[in-house]
């Protein structure tokens, strides 16, 4: 499996931990010279450090993508460290959203600015620097899979994943011809920071409304939503461009109830 | 992306995306069964391939040989863990009041009767290896329809439907069954159903999609490829367009 991003500049944002630290230690992995950026510089910088085996290099950054001058600082030093990215995961994003009822305006604005205005700055400095590249390149943006259905609880954050599908599909649109591929994930229910509070509390109401639904049963591990995100951005997938991929044990495919024992099945 | 010691089952393998599928999943270490209407383009691609395929000449819309193929395929390799529903019929542009019925149930045959003969007969055998993986070769055509393809276009929509249904009945199981959706590609299927036309059409088809180019056999053997693999492990139900874009917008 190595070498399949043999020497391709990345940038991973929210690399800090859960899917972008998978995601940047599974590039490396595979030849890919990663920027990882997280608002915590701590976290990654020990995502650079057990990255430390290569074949890939990993250089941490801390930074807010949500800061303005950030996604181009990023880009400049991804320039500066690895030459101009042909790889850029829009990771970075904040979960922990309430009813719409429930929700004041500071929170609506938060996730707003955090999980599409700052997503589509990155998009917009990535995309820039992968034109003037003239290689073409490969856009991931982490939507999930509440941007495609709804679920209690998770109003404005279901919208700004949604948001983050039209963008997608728009930018594939733009781009394609200039050979740049743009996709999404869809995360089903992940074991990452954002979800660690509900696990921890053993929330029934999110944990039946997830893992029991889920066909496969279980939730996944950062890992699975890395060799998905690896796959789209390899030339394994060079014809696939605007497509949500759903990593989620099937989740979004239906409201699933195994069968009861008394049926056949 | 290995399939080491794994068994696979491709229909329609004697040529276009089958063929390109088989030798893929024979070159990370998969024995292949390579079934095709066509027995001399079975044997032809199985040839290429070596000892790690067998040839299979095979109706699939019909159980009997289904049945057969499955039972060959067992006794050859002993057992099966994949199954690549790939076969498909399509036909050249005709309006639906112009389509012959026994055309449309030679299409619903093909293509929607086919991958349940697979499920209802492969799925026993899977079981017996604790589970496996199942790929079903829809269209874009399902979501996003041209004149003159009503027919096919609903029946990759039942592919897709099937696909989704069945990902659920089986997820327990750990069986996972997923779909491609290709756009029109480099293939026979795609020269013969404009044999008569003069190029234009396929042009305008290729004008379309934002990457500016058909599928090849190649991208549609990669997305197989994965969904296939454990790197897909978490992957089940979903319809993964292989199109350059064109359903995105």
């Amino acid at each position: 499996m190595t070498g399949r991003l043999q020497g391709r500049p990345a940038i991973v944002t929210g690399a800090g931990s859960g899917i972008g630290r998978a995601t940047a230690l599974r590039f490396v992995a595979e030849g890919a010279d990663v920027l990882a950026a997280d608002r915590n510089a701590e976290g990654a910088a020990e995502t650079a450090r057990l990255a430390g085996n290569g074949p890939g290099r990993c250089v941490a950054v801390g930074a807010d993508v949500a800061e303005d001058s950030v996604p181009a600082d990023l880009v400049a030093r991804c320039i500066a460290e690895f030459g101009s990215p042909r790889i850029l995961v829009n990771n970075a994003g904040i979960g922990g959203a309430r009813s719409v009822d429930a929700t004041e305006d500071a929170d609506l604005d938060r996730f707003i600015d955090v999980n599409i205005r700052s997503l589509f700055r990155c998009a917009r400095e990535g995309i820039r620097a992968m034109r003037a590249g003239g290689e073409g390149g490969s856009v991931v943006n982490i939507a999930s899979v509440f941007g495609i259905m709804g679920f209690p609880g998770s109003s404005i954050y279901s919208a700004s994943k949604a948001a983050v599908i039209g963008l997608t599909q728009n930018m594939a649109a733009d781009y394609g011809p200039f050979g740049i591929r743009v996709n999404a994930i869809a995360p089903g229910l992940i074991r990452t920071g954002m979800t660690k509070g509900r696990f921890d509390a053993n929330d029934a109401f999110f944990l039946d409304g997830m893992i029991g639904q889920t066909p496969l049963g279980r939730a996944a591990e950062p890992s699975e939503v890395a060799a998905g995100i690896a796959f789209l951005c390899s030339d394994d997938a060079s014809f696939i461009t605007g497509h949500t991929l759903a990593i989620d044990g099937g989740w979004s495919t239906t409201k699933y109830r195994p069968f009861p024992a008394s049926d056949p099945g | 992306m290995g399939h080491q010691g794994k068994v696979a089952i491709v229909t329609g393998g004697g040529g276009g995306f089958g063929a390109e599928i088989s030798k893929q999943l024979a070159a990370r270490g998969a024995k292949v069964a390579v079934v095709d209407i066509a027995a001399e383009n079975a044997r032809r691609v199985a040839g290429e391939i070596g000892g790690a395929a067998i040839a299979l000449e095979a109706d699939i819309g019909k159980a009997g040989p289904v049945r057969e193929v499955i039972a060959a395929t067992v006794k050859a390799f002993g057992g099966v863990d994949i199954i690549v529903n790939n076969a498909g019929l399509s036909y050249p542009p005709v309006k639906v009041v112009d389509m012959d019925e026994d055309l449309y149930d030679r299409v619903f045959e093909a293509n929607v009767k086919s991958i349940f003969h697979f499920t209802k007969y492969g799925v026993p055998e899977l079981d017996k290896r604790g589970g496996g993986a199942i790929v079903n070769i829809a269209s874009t055509s399902a979501v996003k329809p041209r004149a003159g393809n009503t027919v096919y276009a609903t029946s990759k929509a039942a592919a897709i439907a099937f696909t989704k249904s069945s990902a659920l009945e089986l997820a327990r199981q750990k069986i996972r069954v997923n779909t491609i959706l290709p756009v029109a590609s480099m293939t026979p299927m795609l020269t013969g159903m404009f044999a008569a036309d003069d190029g234009s059409r396929i042009a305008a088809m290729e004008a379309g999609i934002p990457l500016g180019r058909l599928g090849q056999p190649k991208d549609i053997a990669a997305g197989v490829m994965f969904l296939l693999s454990d790197e897909a492990e978490f992957i089940t139900g979903v319809a993964l367009p292989v199109d350059g874009g064109w359903t995105a917008g």
